[in-house]
């Protein structure tokens, strides 16, 4: 499998508090990236620095080994990105919204875009701000698939889910995606979401990686389930 | 990308345009209803032109990033594929489109009744003896606080706070320009070339708008908006300096380019068979048998209807402004060339000793 990313010593702080320190990674593409971290640990900061939307203080991120460049937005057309809250401008429709994001993708796919509302029993004349938390979700999940990424992160966004939508969401989406080829990078603090899906497995602990190893190895060396790894790993200090 | 983001700022700005839409069919209403009342209508008209221009350009301006700042959804426009100078061009551009879309309605109301134009083409810019045959300066002004705030919006979440900042900052500058140029630091400009004056209030404006679009463009570009302090200190390590150099830029055209050609030229005579003039620039002759014009004397604050040559030497008066109510003449006589300049009366001169012990019995 070839090299989709790669992170090189990437470092951010807030204030004085350091969130990434000398952050290192690579991602193969094809496969679905579990990352664990404790609330506060900075699997947010990471995704949204992906995603160009905060700076890194330092290092580098490299798409297909070519350097990012912070200023840079191309690179966005072949990623996905589901944050934890959902951001919207709420005052817009669902087909609004959809109209809108279409004009930033050359891949949008507006069939598949139609068949997930359906899916989501989403109204595409309703206004956003009329949406619950878990229909907010949704709905970003229906854009960011729509819009057929390269790679998708998602950022910890199960926990709004009711249980149907979030078994549905993970086992047939998810799936779905990586059989196709997409690479997943699924941040999350549930443990039991990410078991199921999950074939490489990163825990993020003090700003750095604490483990990047395959699940099934990890799984056969330890004779652990995943909780406990977890916790074996964020608990050492 | 553009047009999307241009055609969502005009959807979610609409309820502002068609406020101020209703303002000017109001205006348009009161004028046709009230037509004997000219005293109140020139009165609507000026509160148009000075107020409500300004202030539904201020309104737009500062109110540009309220729905990124609204649910945080700066994230979803930041993680989406498109460069943030274009989210800036976009939106400023739709916000402007709006303010023209405004003015063009003025304008069509300007030129369809006769008796509004003739409300409306006066003096608006105080200071400055300037006809405007067009209310030039509303229009100015309420681009330029458009540009600031906007530029500001950048900052803070809150329109209201960033329209009170806008016009502190946005006519705090204008008011410091005006007053440069009419006094000494700027060479009493306003007074002596008002010409020169409104153009270099002109550059000034356009300069300092352009250093705040550049500070907010540099800022949403560069800065991490998820930290607030840090953001608020790039915009400024960014926009002071841009600051400085548009005053700086200002005083340098202001001394650099000359101002429009001689409106007012007045001959004093001549010798030797060569007329001499005397202009808003200085003392200058004319040498027909070299076909050239020599400059004798250069003088920004010459009162050129004064002024006479004879047996070789020429005479000519300046004013020495210390501020608009203490205003001096002075009276200077150089030889025909140009040598030899000297003061012969002014402040501190024989005349006014004379005065003086006059005045002491």
């Amino acid at each position: 499998m070839s090299e989709l990313l790669r992170i090189e010593r990437l470092s951010k702080s807030f204030g004085r508090h350091r969130v990434l320190r000398d952050f290192d990674l690579g991602i193969e593409s094809g496969r679905v990236y579990g990352l664990l971290g404790r609330n506060g640990e900075g699997k947010t900061t990471l995704a949204r620095i992906l995603m160009g939307v905060i700076p890194a203080d330092a290092g580098g991120i490299y798409y297909r080994g070519r350097k990012i460049a912070f200023r840079d937005s191309a690179y966005k057309r072949e990623f996905g990105y589901i944050p934890e809250d959902p951001f919207f401008y709420e005052e817009m429709t669902v087909q609004g919204s959809m109209d809108f994001n279409a004009r930033f993708y050359p891949r949008w796919d507006r069939k598949r875009a139609a068949a997930d509302l359906e899916r989501f029993a989403l109204d595409s004349k309703a206004r956003i701000r009329t949406f619950s938390r878990g229909m907010k979700l949704k709905l970003e999940l229906a854009m960011a698939l729509a819009a057929s990424p390269e790679f998708l992160i998602l950022d910890d966004p199960t926990s709004g889910l009711d249980v149907p939508t979030r078994r549905d969401f993970l086992r047939d989406i998810i799936r779905e995606l990586a059989a196709s080829g997409t690479t997943i990078l699924f941040a999350t603090h549930l443990v039991h979401e990410l078991e199921r899906i999950v074939e490489r497995l990163l825990i993020l602990h003090g700003g750095r990686l604490v483990l990047d190893e395959d699940f099934d190895k990890v799984k056969a060396q330890t004779r652990m389930n995943l909780e406990d790894i977890f916790v074996s790993f964020v608990s050492k200090d | 990308m553009f047009g999307a983001l241009f055609i969502k700022e005009w959807k979610q700005k609409a309820l502002t345009f068609f406020f101020g839409l209703g303002i000017l069919v109001l205006f348009l209403l009161t004028h046709l209803a009230l037509p004997g009342k000219k005293d109140l209508l020139e009165w609507l008209t000026y509160a148009l032109l000075l107020l409500f221009f300004p202030f539904i350009a201020l309104i737009l301006g500062s109110s540009g990033f309220e729905s990124e700042f609204r649910n945080g959804a700066w994230t979803y426009l930041f993680s989406r594929p498109v460069n943030r100078a274009v989210i800036w061009l976009a939106k400023y551009a739709s916000l402007l489109s709006m303010l023209a879309a405004l003015w063009l309605v003025f304008l069509a109301m300007w030129s369809v009744f006769p008796r509004f134009s003739e409300l409306a083409g006066a003096r608006v810019l105080l200071g400055f003896s300037i006809e405007s045959g067009f209310p030039v300066w509303s229009l100015i002004q309420s681009v330029f606080l458009l540009t600031v705030s906007f530029s500001l919006a950048v900052l803070h979440e809150k329109p209201f706070n960033i329209l009170f900042l806008s016009l502190i900052t946005g006519l705090g500058l204008t008011v410091a320009v005006w007053l440069a140029l009419n006094s000494r630091v700027g060479g009493n400009l306003a007074l002596t070339a008002p010409g020169q004056a409104v153009a270099t209030f002109l550059v000034s404006q356009i300069l300092i708008a352009l250093a705040f679009a550049r500070a907010s463009i540099l800022t949403l570009m560069k800065s991490d908006f998820s930290q607030v302090l840090k953001k608020t200190l790039s915009f400024l390590q960014w926009a002071v300096p841009l600051v400085v150099l548009a005053l700086a830029g200002t005083a340098a055209w202001a001394v650099l380019v000359p101002g429009p050609g001689e409106r007012y030229l007045f001959s004093v005579g001549s010798s030797g068979g060569e007329p001499y003039y005397i202009t808003e620039r200085g003392v200058f002759k004319y040498s027909a048998t070299k076909s050239r014009v020599q400059w004798l004397a250069k003088s920004k604050q010459i009162n050129f209807f004064l002024g006479s040559v004879s047996g070789g030497k020429i005479a000519y008066t300046t004013l020495d402004i210390r501020s608009k109510a203490d205003v001096a003449e002075e009276l200077w006589v150089a030889n025909s060339d140009g040598t030899g300049r000297k003061r012969v009366l002014g402040r501190g001169g024989p005349g006014e000793r004379a005065a003086r012990r006059d005045a002491h019995g």
